[in-house]
């Protein structure tokens, strides 16, 4: 019998509150996670970690209540469409990830006689196929994330939560994790939540983002519309930035300089002109000119 | 065959992608069922390595082979003439029986349940699988009693398991077989009584200690010296020359005897013989024992969750 899904949100948090002792962790959260890639970012302490165990049924709410597909994430069904992904180090280093896959499937309820199937699947969407029957003690990080990973997916869940999948990875294992994070989304349809504090990840991968900042939520929307284009030119040049900085202010022409860059606010046609009159001015050679992209940290910057 | 036939192309691989899982979902049961059956693997070391398989049946060898050597003595002194049931006018002989084969193997068992009980539940922590298996569909109440049970499975299997050699060994070794079973079948029901309570106690009171740590060898440790401590306890307090029966109240704290002498002589009917104390006392005392472990046990986990 295949897992029902029904039309409620995948996750959905209503009034979400949660004390430690003094601390709080969550306070008075509400938001929803629908289909596709979700990122949940926040600096440390955001409250990321915390909402993840409540839904995932580890931690009891204060207040408030955590649904799952409508579920109530204490009911051990409503964890069946469920994969989690923790960021610490979970496996077991005797066993192979073969033999830990499949009973990791088990223990998800699948039958025997097609876990072991469900298992080495997984382990091939993953890239793990070579090497399943090498016990996991001997796999490098990176393997290691793709195992943690495979065995939230054996069970073919509805959704994932991923808590910081790239950690402790290299440039290059990091792409491949944040591909592979896609490939699942838009190929195998299985949604994801994605908690991080790195908002390059959230940049390159998801579809909406919520976003926490000391237990609170404060902001619940799709990536693109964040990152829109902005009013801002931004003009990045090879040399003599300094000398074209000070040709704007010649000519009376608001900038800001960011590294390599210079960036110009509320540009019409006769700015445009009067910025192409100070590169040639200052003889720096161009490398790119455009209207500025909002990136995510500066949701960040501007709450 | 010819280069042609090598490079002849006969199949194709196709890559048919992601498929979803469209098959049955056992949900709980099945959750319960694999935790209870990977618990009894990893306490013997199936699927593992060759030490995790020496050490328990290292030390469940010995149990059985005593089982055998009782059945072996009986089976001896039948065939140099004696009467081993004292049944038949021969040469009467007293054999040690059930209740001296349980007194003997009693603290191998505790031994074995030293080093099977932590390897059931200190490596989910120390690796922090724990974490993967309470976000499935299995609650801490099916974990907890997946792990005790089979470890209940275990202890029982090396408490019986010498008695069923034993009872069955000296069936092959008699002259009389048949009326060697007619005149001990009541036996089968004590040892296995007997039998159950000693593993229900020696499983709670293990699975707690081995909670308190997520080292195995700790644990293990722990489990040896709380046994140790308390049979020396006991003879300390023995060389205070007190009452009989505040003695064998205060031997109630040596887990060996209970499990040797106290408990078995309850089952096989011959505790007032030796005992001035109600037999209810250890009865109420080993319950409490195991009550306080089972809590111990669920009080810690509750805790770390």
């Amino acid at each position: 019998m295949a897992v029902p899904i029904s039309s409620a949100p995948l996750l959905e948090a209503r009034n979400l509150t949660k004390l430690y002792g003094n601390v709080q962790a969550l306070d008075s959260a509400s938001f929803t996670v629908g289909p596709g890639i979700t990122g949940l970012l926040g600096p440390n302490g955001a409250g990321k970690s915390t909402a993840i165990r409540i839904f995932l049924g580890l931690t009891d709410a204060t207040s408030g209540s955590a649904l799952v597909m409508g579920d109530d994430t204490r009911d051990p069904y409503a964890r069946t469409r469920l994969g989690y992904m923790p960021e610490h180090d979970c496996l077991p280093p005797n066993q192979s990830a073969a033999n830990f896959l499949t009973h990791m499937a088990e223990v998800s309820g699948i039958p025997p006689s097609r876990s072991r199937a469900l298992a080495a699947d997984t382990l091939r969407h993953v890239g793990l196929f070579e090497e399943r029957y090498r016990p996991i003690g001997g796999y490098s990080t990176g393997m290691k994330q793709r195992v943690k990973l495979a065995q939230a997916l054996v069970h073919d869940p509805v959704l994932i939560l991923l808590d910081e999948p790239t950690a402790g990875l290299d440039p290059t294992g990091r792409t491949e994790m944040l591909n592979l994070i896609r490939r699942i989304a838009r190929e195998f349809g299985i949604s994801v939540v994605l908690s991080t504090h790195l908002m390059q990840d959230v940049e390159r991968t998801c579809d909406n983002i919520v976003l926490l900042d000391l237990g609170r939520v404060k902001e619940s929307s799709d990536v693109a519309s964040l990152t829109q284009e902005t009013e801002l030119i931004y003009v990045e040049v090879a040399n003599n930035r300094d000398r074209f900085a000070a040709e704007l202010t010649n000519r009376n022409i608001e900038h800001t300089s960011e590294g390599i860059a210079v960036s110009i606010p509320d540009v019409d046609g006769a700015k445009f002109d009067a910025v192409r009159d100070a590169l040639v001015a200052s003889e720096a050679r161009l490398v790119r000119m455009g209207p500025r992209q909002r990136a995510l940290i500066d949701l960040f910057r501007s709450n | 065959m010819t280069t042609d036939q090598n490079t002849e192309r006969t199949g194709t691989v196709f890559d048919i992608g992601y498929q979803s899982y469209a098959g049955e979902r056992e949900g709980r049961s099945r959750a319960w069922k694999t935790m209870l059956w990977d618990g009894v693997k990893n306490g013997m070391g199936i699927g593992r390595g060759g030490w995790a398989k020496f050490l328990p049946w290292l030390v469940l060898s010995p149990t059985i082979a005593t089982g055998l050597v009782f059945a072996a003595l009986g089976a001896f002194f039948e065939q140099i003439g004696f009467d081993v049931d004292e049944t038949e006018g021969g040469l009467p002989v007293d054999l040690p029986g059930h209740l001296e084969l349980t007194a003997v193997i009693s603290f191998m068992i505790l031994i074995f349940a030293a080093f099977v009980g932590p390897e059931l539940v200190c490596p989910d922590r120390r690796n922090r699988v724990i974490h993967l298996y309470f976000v499935r569909p299995i609650t801490m109440f099916d974990y907890l009693g997946a792990r005790w049970c089979a470890l209940f499975i275990l202890i029982l299997a090396a408490s019986i398991l010498p008695h069923i050699t034993y009872w069955i060994g000296l069936l092959f070794g008699v002259a009389d077989s048949l009326g060697h079973a007619q005149d001990n079948w009541l036996d089968i029901p004590r040892f296995l009584g007997n039998g159950i309570v000693f593993a229900i106690f020696t499983t709670s009171l293990t699975i707690a200690i081995s909670s308190m740590t997520d080292r195995r060898m700790i644990a293990t440790l722990i489990v040896i010296g709380v046994i140790m401590i308390s049979t020396f306890a006991e003879l300390i307090v023995n060389l205070f020359e007190l009452q009989e029966s505040i003695s064998e109240l205060i031997a109630l704290v040596n887990l060996i005897d209970i499990n040797a002498n106290v408990m078995p002589s309850i089952f096989f009917g011959t505790y007032n013989e030796s005992n001035d104390l109600n037999m209810f006392i250890p009865i109420v005392w080993v319950a409490l024992l195991t009550a306080g472990s089972i809590f111990a046990t669920w009080s810690f986990y509750s805790r770390q969750r």
